[in-house]
């Protein structure tokens, strides 16, 4: 047990140093001279030399990667050129939008999802099945960035209950910030509780078709305690990968949606740095959002091996 | 899993003309539009639904159509550009995976489990922004990470088939790993790829519309449905219609691949559903 959680371990912290070296090759090397680029080609010699020196590329690339992970390591993300702030602060002023955006998102996916996906379980083959399979395939069809525009058209142009877009700032009172955050959270939110509607239906269907199921209500249980009590329980166990992996997801993955809500989170940060050549910011935030991904994902098969007798004894 | 209604000839049916309507009319649109789709007609900006211009026209006075049409052409272009680079690579690579046990094995699957925690989207726009804007590059970042979803895939699907008798049989005939992973173990996964291609196909339309939306992706004057809703946006108040067109023809079509992905898996296979889907979120 214990080498295999030494192994895993092992793996992730090997896999992030790659993660670490590609990202730096892809944002920092690949493009060439960023100075250059900010400059243009006309810029006089001794103009690009201060700015080069400036921004520290006079030095060897392997200096600079290793000044750079040297940081990470210590929670030094380095500084941004354009906003003249450290990548943590600016990291930690866009989290107070992500975050409560991230979570939300989840919270009205996994309530949807898992609600309509227990209630077509226990109805399949219904009329009314069909019908709530049938909107999902829909919801998942819907290009989220293309339904937050119609959410705009419907509450925002046409009703008015909620803001276009922006983010007045939670100094201002939660209630301005929290409606501001309504129409992104259920854009977000739509395909993520389509997805999870259709694995929680199929997982459970799967679940009542088991012998256990047979047993308990042999032994003198209910049709519903039969269900909560074993059913429910066992279906929830792919569920809760999937949504682990959604959590990951929402927060790397609303920058199209905090663009069209003009939202200053975490997409948004880095959509306008990769735009302004902040390189810093660029690689930073990917390696913390790859990082987290990872971290996740060794969260969630150190909780298995601790759960699952069977994944011990392999190898 | 599928329920009756997707896994019926109804849901077939309804995806099939779906996807033939939407191919159909992009094919058409190569030839023949309304409208130049590029055709700048100032005095003719914002008009409503006409006889002159079915779905109206947009702020620089092009037929609405006619953009709607063509549009077409290039997310189907670069949606089947970037999943036949996925599956060409990862279908092989996958292949290989379950063919060899040890290293070889190791690195595909360690490999795919490496890419897919760089989030797919932003990745994609990183590469675009480094390499610039345009179809090849739009391809290429899509595509990408196709590459891993179909290695994995493969690998998953091939391995049981390994164990079987006849598999067997032609190892003794003394057959190289090659032949049998051609002859033998891809026949028998066949199904599960085209199903694999539709969920990704549907995956990569979207993608596609995301970059050209957030102005990367295809370029003007090459119209694109992405870059219509973006350009719809200020328009939102004034001509709805422009943002609700372009959506619709993705939501159309990508619902239209999607049922046919669901009417050929076809069974009440929860591990089907699941690979779907572990693939979908990570757009």
């Amino acid at each position: 047990m214990a080498q295999q959680v030494a192994r895993r371990i092992g793996g992730f912290l090997a896999a992030l140093l790659l993660a670490s070296l590609v990202i730096f090759t892809a944002v920092e090397v690949l493009p060439g001279d960023s100075a250059q680029m900010i400059l243009g080609t006309e810029a006089r010699p001794d103009t690009l030399a201060a700015l080069r020196h400036e921004m520290g590329l006079d030095q060897p690339v392997t200096q600079r990667y290793a000044d750079w992970v040297a940081g990470f390591v210590q929670g030094d993300l380095g500084t941004s050129r354009t906003y003249s702030l450290s990548v943590s602060t600016l990291v930690a002023e866009r989290l107070v939008v992500s975050v409560p955006l991230a979570l939300a998102a989840l919270a009205f996916a996994v309530g949807t999802g898992l609600s309509l996906g227990i209630f077509a379980a226990l109805r399949r083959n219904s009329l009314i099945d069909h019908a709530l399979m049938g909107l999902t395939q829909i919801g998942i069809a819907v290009p989220n960035f293309w339904f937050a525009m119609v959410l705009v058209l419907v509450f925002a142009v046409n009703l008015r209950i909620f803001p276009a877009g922006g983010f007045p700032g939670w100094a201002q009172g939660g209630f301005a910030a929290m409606s501001s955050l309504v129409l992104p959270t259920v854009a977000l939110a739509l395909p993520q509780a389509a997805i999870l509607a259709r694995i929680v239906r199929a997982s459970l269907i799967e679940t009542l078709h088991e012998d256990y199921m047979r047993t308990a209500r042999a032994k003198g249980l209910s049709h519903g305690q039969a269900i909560r009590r074993h059913a429910l329980r066992n279906a929830m166990i792919p569920v809760l990968t999937i949504m682990g992996l959604q959590l990951a997801f929402l927060l790397a993955g609303a920058i199209i949606i905090e663009n069209v809500f003009a939202l200053p989170g975490l997409g948004r940060l880095i959509f306008q740095a990769i735009q302004q050549r902040d390189r810093v910011v660029v690689m930073s935030i990917v390696l913390l959002l790859v990082g987290t991904i990872m971290l996740i994902n060794l969260a969630l098969e150190l909780i298995y091996l601790a759960v699952d007798p069977r994944l011990r004894k392999q190898n | 899993m599928a329920s009756a209604f997707n896994t019926s000839p109804i849901g077939f049916r309804i995806g099939a003309g779906l996807v033939g309507l939407l191919l159909a009319t992009a094919l058409v649109s190569l030839f023949w539009t309304p409208y130049d789709p590029a055709m700048i007609v100032i005095a003719e900006k914002l008009k409503p639904i006409s006889f002159a211009h079915w779905l109206g026209t947009d702020h620089f006075g092009r037929d609405t159509l006619s953009m709607v049409m063509r549009g077409g052409v290039i997310s189907i272009v670069v949606a089947c550009a970037a999943v036949a680079l996925g599956a060409g690579i990862g279908v092989p690579l996958g292949l290989i995976a379950a063919a060899r046990d040890g290293w070889l094995r190791r690195l595909v699957l360690n490999g795919s489990d490496f890419l897919f925690a760089f989030p797919a989207l932003l990745t994609a726009i990183l590469l675009q922004a480094t390499l610039g804007p345009g179809m090849m590059n739009a391809i290429l970042a899509i595509g990408i990470f196709n590459i891993p979803v179909f290695a994995r895939v493969t690998h998953g699907a091939a391995l049981p088939i390994w164990t079987k008798d006849f598999i067997m049989a032609s190892r003794i005939a003394g057959r190289r790993d090659l032949v049998i992973s051609l002859r033998h173990v891809l026949p028998n996964i066949g199904s599960l790829l085209i199903v694999q291609l539709t969920v990704q196909m549907s995956l990569a339309l979207i993608a596609e519309a995301a970059l050209s939306y957030i102005g990367l992706g295809v370029q003007p004057p090459l119209p694109s449905w992405g870059r219509m809703l973006s350009e719809s946006q200020t328009f939102i108040a004034v001509a709805p219609r422009l943002a609700l067109v372009p959506g619709l023809a993705i939501l159309l079509f990508v619902l239209g691949l999607n049922l046919l992905g669901s009417a050929m898996s076809g069974r009440n296979d929860l591990t089907g559903e699941r690979r779907g889907f572990d693939a979908l979120f990570r757009r």
